[in-house]
């Protein structure tokens, strides 16, 4: 199973939302769509998914267009959170899951394990008003997979979840992945994305920067970068930063050029207290800031 | 198709399972009821409740009206008769004013004395109205009526049509005719109004179609309303809640909008056929039993009519209304997008007075044909007038065109509508989105 996007552009008036946007999936791989707010991820999403048609391009599921059969073999999660807020939470699902191909029958039997998963089961006859903003945010990704899709689409999936949730959603699209799925999801959380992606694809203001292998881009981007755990107040280190990261009790460093980890040690022993002193490859957050800034400056 | 009716089974279902559409389907009957039988009960009972007080300075001319009034369904009071129900209630028994009042009429005989009494009996609803006849009626050939309900023609038209006869009959006496020969001569005709259809011809009276007419048009007009409101909801609903987005990974949109009208037209449908086996069941079966005989005003086979008009009506504006939720952020928006095409379901409404006196008048006929008003209008004149088969047959073509037209215009509007948000959308935004 494979999704193939071709030169995908779309603009609304005068904005180019997307441009010259191209990927490739495989099987049981994880792509995310990286990129600030109002960078076209979302605008990319619904065009693979045929609600918007792009102004040019083409996208291919196994070599086909998008259509009906197709269609019953995606799930989608939009990133807006939305269901019938009137309605039993069963009734919800069983409707999505028909819209989807499956069955009433098969449907009601599917939920029952997935709710279970999500501690949801006591809430199956309630009405979704009555539902947490968390609780609705994982029926609707229980509604998203109940027909156990092929390809799966989400945008901004871990958004609004807290830490267990974003566990157990992150534990299925494992799952998924290893029993052959193609999931593709946008998200700012770089964390995740690290810890889940085989592939991302790096967009800012519709133009894609960068695109790959997320080994392969860290590595093309990891040069000379260590990380230091420390106490105390970090000093400046521009005389041996070219970019840094800072966190409350640790800093991501990019070394300049001419700068060798040793030397760069040299340089903090004696101003901070040094826990713990590692030679990395750049975070996902840092790469991502690096090439937003240098995008934004070409601009 | 296979998603079209998935989308149809769960809006039927979602609507007819919503505790409005249950509540409405019960109490609808009790609605009908009262709009197909009341009319005939009030139409009897407001002409009886009319009582007038008939005074003045020319004794015998008083007295012939008075005679003559009898005859209908007016009671009549004359002073005396008057002071005696004043007298009746303590209250005014031993009310000072009103008893000096009395006396100053009585005793001094003065007039605006009692008439004073007659205003104040008026406005206190102790009696609805009286006619007051000055001392040159004969030659000013005026009188003044002075009633509670001034809307109330039929009283009007009855006292007009008495003094007139009475005037007439005293003005030919004074000329030389015999008197007795004058009375047998002006004699009030009895008229029967009845309605032509292919069943012969039916009894009618006016208050009753009239009655009737407005029942009916409310009924069509609120159905309507209420359920292309529904559809309007569901649309912006959906669309707000990004739910539509959801949808719309799995199916083209025309099926989620074809899926709503149709599968919230069948539900309505459905209640409309529960509201008339219900009725008919009383009217059949239990109204006997209980010893109740009613009858429609108007043939059991014009209510195909009903549901033929207002299932025509339903899909025009959940077209529209349709549209309106598609293009709108809110509900305010929504309303003030629907408010241009709902303008045309109050018109017939404000009109239903002409509309049932006057069914033949070139401006009816058009509203009839004019696929906007026609739901309300067309059917309307079925009930209260003779419609020709092939003006019934061509505001339906007419109204099935208009539909097609709707429908297409909303199969393009929808599908952009739905996914444009941020902003109120104006009738030129529509424009564009229609251009492509």
């Amino acid at each position: 199973m494979n999704i193939e996007a071709k030169h995908l552009f779309k603009s609304y008036g005068d904005i180019d939302a997307v441009k010259d946007f191209s990927f490739s999936t495989e099987s049981g791989k994880i792509y995310g769509l990286i990129g600030p707010n109002g960078a076209g991820k979302s605008t990319t999403i619904r065009m693979i998914m045929g609600i918007l048609l792009p102004d040019r391009g083409e996208i291919l599921f196994n070599g086909e267009k998008l259509n009906y059969e197709i269609m019953e073999k995606i799930g989608y999660l939009p990133e807006e959170r939305g269901l019938y807020r009137k309605q039993i939470a069963e009734d919800v699902l069983v409707y999505l899951a028909e819209l989807k191909g499956l069955k009433r029958g098969d449907a009601l039997q599917r939920m029952t394990p997935l709710l279970e998963r999500f501690e949801l089961s006591d809430f199956r006859k309630k009405k979704i008003e009555s539902f947490s903003k968390g609780m609705a945010q994982k029926l609707q990704f229980i509604s998203t997979i109940i027909h156990d899709p092929d390809f799966i689409f989400l945008d901004e999936p871990f958004s609004g979840l807290d830490p267990i949730s974003v566990d157990q959603i992150r534990e299925i699209l494992l799952e998924m992945k290893n029993s052959g799925k193609v999931i593709m999801f946008s998200t700012h959380n770089m964390e995740q994305a690290e810890k889940i992606c085989d592939y991302i694809s790096l967009i800012n203001h519709g133009d894609q920067v960068v695109s790959g292998k997320l080994e392969e881009i860290k590595k093309q981007f990891g040069k000379n970068s260590i990380s230091v755990e420390f106490s105390g107040k970090l000093p400046d280190i521009s005389t041996v930063a070219k970019n840094y990261t800072e966190y409350p009790k640790w800093v991501e460093i990019e070394l300049k050029d001419d700068v060798t980890p040793n030397q760069a040690l040299a340089f903090l022993i004696d101003k901070i207290s040094i826990n713990k002193f590692e030679i990395v490859n750049p975070s996902l957050h840092s790469i991502f800031v690096k090439l937003v800034k240098e995008d934004e400056s070409e601009l | 198709m296979k998603k079209f009716i998935i989308i149809f089974k769960h809006e039927f279902k979602v609507f007819a399972m919503n505790k409005t559409f249950i509540v409405l389907t019960i109490l609808g009957p009790f609605f009908l009821f009262a709009i197909s039988i009341l009319p005939s009960i009030l139409t009897t009972n407001i002409t009886k409740a009319v009582t007038l007080v008939v005074s003045g300075d020319p004794v015998n001319i008083v007295d012939l009206v008075t005679a003559s009034l009898k005859q209908t369904s007016i009671k009549v009071l004359n002073e005396d008769q008057f002071i005696e129900l004043l007298n009746s209630n303590k209250k005014y028994r031993d009310n000072k004013n009103i008893q000096e009042k009395i006396d100053i009429a009585r005793n001094k005989n003065d007039r605006n004395a009692m008439v004073s009494l007659f205003d104040f009996a008026t406005s206190s609803k102790i009696i609805d109205g009286y006619l007051y006849l000055n001392a040159d009626v004969m030659q000013s050939n005026k009188a003044e009526l002075v009633l509670k309900d001034v809307a109330d023609f039929t009283t009007v038209g009855t006292v007009q049509y008495v003094l007139q006869q009475v005037l007439s009959s005293l003005r030919l006496v004074e000329n030389g005719m015999d008197p007795g020969l004058v009375q047998k001569l002006v004699v009030q005709p009895e008229i029967i109004v009845k309605q032509i259809s292919e069943k012969g011809k039916i009894k009618q009276d006016f208050l009753t179609v009239l009655m009737t007419g407005i029942g009916f048009s409310l009924l069509v007009y609120m159905t309507i309303l209420l359920y292309g409101q529904s559809i309007g909801r569901a649309v912006l609903t959906e669309k707000t809640s990004k739910t539509i987005e959801v949808l719309l990974s799995s199916t083209k949109p025309l099926n989620i909008l074809y899926g709503k009208i149709f599968g919230q037209g069948v539900a309505a449908l459905l209640q409309y056929f529960i509201w008339i086996s219900m009725g008919l069941v009383f009217l059949k079966f239990i109204g006997p039993l209980v010893n109740v005989n009613f009858s429609l005003p108007f043939q059991i086979e014009y209510l195909a009519y009903l549901i033929i008009f207002f299932l025509l009506g339903f899909f025009l504006y959940a077209a529209l209304y349709s549209i309106a939720g598609a293009a709108s952020d809110d509900q305010q928006n929504l309303d003030q997008l629907a408010w241009p095409f709902i303008i045309f379901l109050i018109i017939p409404l404000v009109m239903i007075s002409p509309i049932v006196t006057n069914s033949s008048s070139p401006l009816v006929v058009a509203m009839s044909l004019f696929p906007m008003t026609s739901p309300i209008v067309m059917f309307v004149r079925i009930i209260s007038s003779t419609v020709s088969i092939s003006e019934i047959i061509l505001s339906i073509s007419l109204l099935l065109v208009f539909i097609i037209i709707s429908m297409l215009i909303a199969s393009r509007i929808f599908p952009i509508g739905i996914l444009m948000s941020g902003r109120k959308f104006s009738f030129k935004d529509i424009k564009t989105w229609l251009k492509g």
